[in-house]
């Protein structure tokens, strides 16, 4: 009987789900909108980033010198090369920050959390510092693929530090991981400087190292970046769903059948990952993470799915435009015009210097966004 | 039989108080004499002794010179930077009523560190400018910008993030006034630790001189600040009703510890976690939350924290030195990490 009054009713049905679904493909086209955006902001930032520099190249020139080498002048494709890399890799250490900044607020359900200050960067880092400082003697080849491993390593080490910390009094609370991760941090940090003075005639280097530099990335360094990102992707397709529902809290997600501790120690594994691989062949880079998805979260709003790949691109414009200024602007050159005596060694500064400078006032503008 | 029981208590209440005194106080007499005797080279106790009692032959032995010019200072600049920052430590916390409130951790350490960097080594920016003063502009100015920001400086995790971030921010800004920085300006590895880490490493008597106005002034009027830290602890309401504005109370507490704390950090660096945790320890040998009582016995812990992790750096890898501050993180880090848990625990509950 009511399969026979059916096929009256479906008609009307089918409408209201096509209207529903037609709103919905606008929305989503809406909502794609800042994604495009910045994805062209980023293209332009790279392209920039290949052509601006000592010598200036036009597009075509960059081109020609990557595609057919045998037309182009030598100083053309030796710089084209060296930029692309270097480019490359803003590009990619942005964009792993980024997520990774993107996945630990989601996790912590914190808006100021990112790897910098969670402590996550920090084992990276000392892990990173002590192994140059402390390990076996090895040659270049060895160390270029041992040092990601170590701090990979660390990054984890690190975040289980904090979270077997924060489970003795109980539940894995985020209140207690975030503030846990802080001082674990601070404590690595201190290990840091303990390494640092063993360190000999790396000092200066391993300092500037600490801060976040893209002087020394060579095309070896870019490609084993790339192969961990690539081994953490499956972890991080994984990480996002899991991420937005942790997002709603502990209860919500139980209740939508997601069991959270092990999707709060996935996530964290995927942010620890990327931060590793990002943190290993550039330094103690910060803030990307903390600025990235914030700007981004206005845009496209908190479902990852959308926001993770916003964040990405967003940390890759941000830290391409930071190393363009800390290839180009010399602070010598202002020295002298102030007339400051400078160390002649020191031709530029680290990108983390600038991105510092970027994200510090950042920061204090979002707090009191927070405070309203 | 109340008057017995009160009298019975008031007795414990004085007897751990002693206790809290005399306890930092021995291990400040050890690690002082230990300081004066071990190093390069060792000298016996009665050596000391005549550096200390008899003012003449400096230039003659090089024994009593080492004694009186080097340790000595070291010894009493770590005391009182020790103290000081157990005096801030506890004025702060009291009076915010946060448990984590530091200056390190509210971002002004290392803001004023920051400063300090830039001032020492180009003093012809501003010549002439007392140290301390600098740095006391310089905190004040980072603090201000947190607390306007923020708009609370009464939540502990925010604040704590909130210093993190800021933290960060002036470490790598010092970091990159020490990279541009000629090296005969900086020293090299030196400056670093004295400016982002903290150490005592550097001291003479010059310091001692440079510190000692504020401290005459900051010490006793913290000491001073007990009844209306305890009146804060109450709560703003009952505060006002004992006949205290509590703002303003605050703003010249918050005064006296910024006193108290820009002439350490000219000294020694932005050194963490002394200013966090003699507090806590004072307030674990006491059985009652008296600032007043607090207040002595954070000065003691501090200074006794201080001294310690100075000691530890300086001997433990004997020729190689660690500078304080990475120590005291790295020893009072993991229990400020307790502390942290057990608070959060608290505020859950």
């Amino acid at each position: 009987m009511s399969i026979t009054t059916m096929p009256e009713r479906m008609p009307e049905t089918l409408t209201a789900i096509e209207m529903i679904s037609k709103s919905e493909r606008w929305r989503r086209w809406w909502l794609a909108m800042p994604l495009l955006l910045v994805l062209c902001l980023a293209l332009v930032w790279f392209s920039t980033a290949i052509g601006v520099g000592s010598v200036t190249l036009t597009p075509p020139q960059v081109w020609r010198a990557l595609v057919a080498p045998e037309n182009a002048t030598r100083h053309e494709i030796v710089a084209s090369n060296a930029r692309l890399a270097r480019a490359l890799m803003a590009l990619g250490v942005g964009m792993a920050l980024g997520t990774a900044g993107a996945l630990l607020q989601a996790l912590y359900r914190n808006p100021l959390a990112d790897p910098g200050i969670t402590g996550v960067t920090q084992g990276a880092v000392t892990a990173a510092v002590a192994w140059i400082v402390f390990g076996p003697v090895l040659t270049p080849t060895q160390v270029s693929w041992m040092l990601p491993a170590v701090s990979a390593l660390g990054a984890l080490l690190s975040a289980t530090l904090t979270w077997s910390i924060a489970r003795l009094g109980g539940r894995v609370e985020p209140v207690r991981l975030i503030l846990i991760g802080v001082l674990v941090g601070g404590v690595l940090g201190a290990v840091t400087s303990v390494a640092l003075l063993y360190a000999g005639e790396d000092t200066q280097a391993l300092i500037t190292w600490l801060s976040g530099s893209l002087a020394s990335v060579t095309w070896q360094k870019l490609r084993l970046f790339g192969a961990g990102v690539l081994i953490t992707l499956p972890l991080l397709l994984m990480a996002i769903p899991r991420a937005n529902i942790l997002q709603f809290g502990d209860d919500m997600a139980s209740g939508l059948g997601q069991s959270v501790t092990p999707a709060r120690a996935i996530v964290l594994v995927a942010a620890c990952l990327l931060t590793a691989a990002a943190v290993c062949t550039v330094g103690g880079i910060g803030f990307v993470g903390l600025v990235a998805p914030h700007l981004l979260r206005w845009f496209v709003g908190s479902d990852l799915r959308r926001l993770v790949p916003g964040a990405a691109l967003g940390g890759g414009a941000l830290v391409l435009v930071a190393d363009l200024v800390a290839r180009n602007l010399r602070p010598a050159d202002i020295g002298e015009w102030l007339n400051i005596p400078l160390n002649t060694n020191a031709i530029t500064l680290p990108v983390g210097v600038y991105l510092a400078l970027l994200g510090g006032p950042f920061f204090l503008f979002l707090l009191r966004r927070m405070r309203s | 039989m109340t008057t017995a029981v009160l009298a019975a208590n008031s007795q414990r209440v004085r007897g751990r108080m002693f206790l809290g005194v005399m306890i930092p106080l021995l291990v400040i007499l050890a690690l002082g004499l230990l300081n004066f005797v071990r190093g390069e080279p060792n000298v016996n106790l009665a050596e000391v002794w005549r550096a200390i009692v008899d003012p003449q032959p400096v230039e003659v032995n090089h024994a009593h010179f080492l004694i009186r010019e080097l340790r000595i200072p070291r010894v009493l600049l770590g005391l009182l930077c020790g103290a000081a920052l157990g005096l801030v430590g506890v004025l702060l916390q009291d009076s915010l009523r946060n448990p984590l409130a530091d200056p390190g951790l509210l971002g002004i350490a290392q803001g004023a560190s920051l400063a300090m960097a830039l001032f020492s080594i180009y003093p012809e920016i501003m010549p002439g400018l007392p140290r301390p003063l600098i740095c006391l502009v310089a905190g004040i100015v980072a603090g201000l910008a947190v607390i306007s920001f923020s708009g609370t400086i009464r939540d502990p995790i925010r604040v704590i993030l909130s210093g993190a971030i800021l933290s960060g921010f002036f470490g790598v800004l010092t970091t990159a006034i020490l990279l541009l920085a000629p090296y005969e300006r900086t020293g090299g590895l030196g400056a670093y630790y004295r400016f982002v880490a903290g150490s005592v490493s550097a001291a003479e008597w010059q310091y001692l001189h440079m510190i000692a106005p504020w401290l005459i002034v900051g010490i006793p009027a913290a000491l001073l600040s007990g009844r209306a830290l305890n009146l804060l602890q109450l709560g703003d309401e009952l505060a006002t009703g004992a006949g205290l504005n509590p703002f303003r109370t605050r703003v010249a507490l918050i005064a006296i510890s910024l006193i108290l704390v820009s002439p350490v950090i000219a000294a020694i660096g932005p050194v963490a976690f002394i200013a966090l945790f003699a507090p806590h320890i004072a307030r674990g040998f006491l059985i009652s939350s008296d600032s007043r009582q607090t207040l002595i016995v954070s000065a003691f812990c501090g200074a006794a924290l201080l001294l310690a992790a100075d000691t530890v750096g300086r001997l433990l890898f004997f020729p190689a030195e660690i500078p304080a501050g990475i120590w005291t993180v790295a020893m009072v880090g993991p229990a400020a990490i307790l502390v942290v848990g057990r608070m959060v625990r608290r505020r859950e509950a």
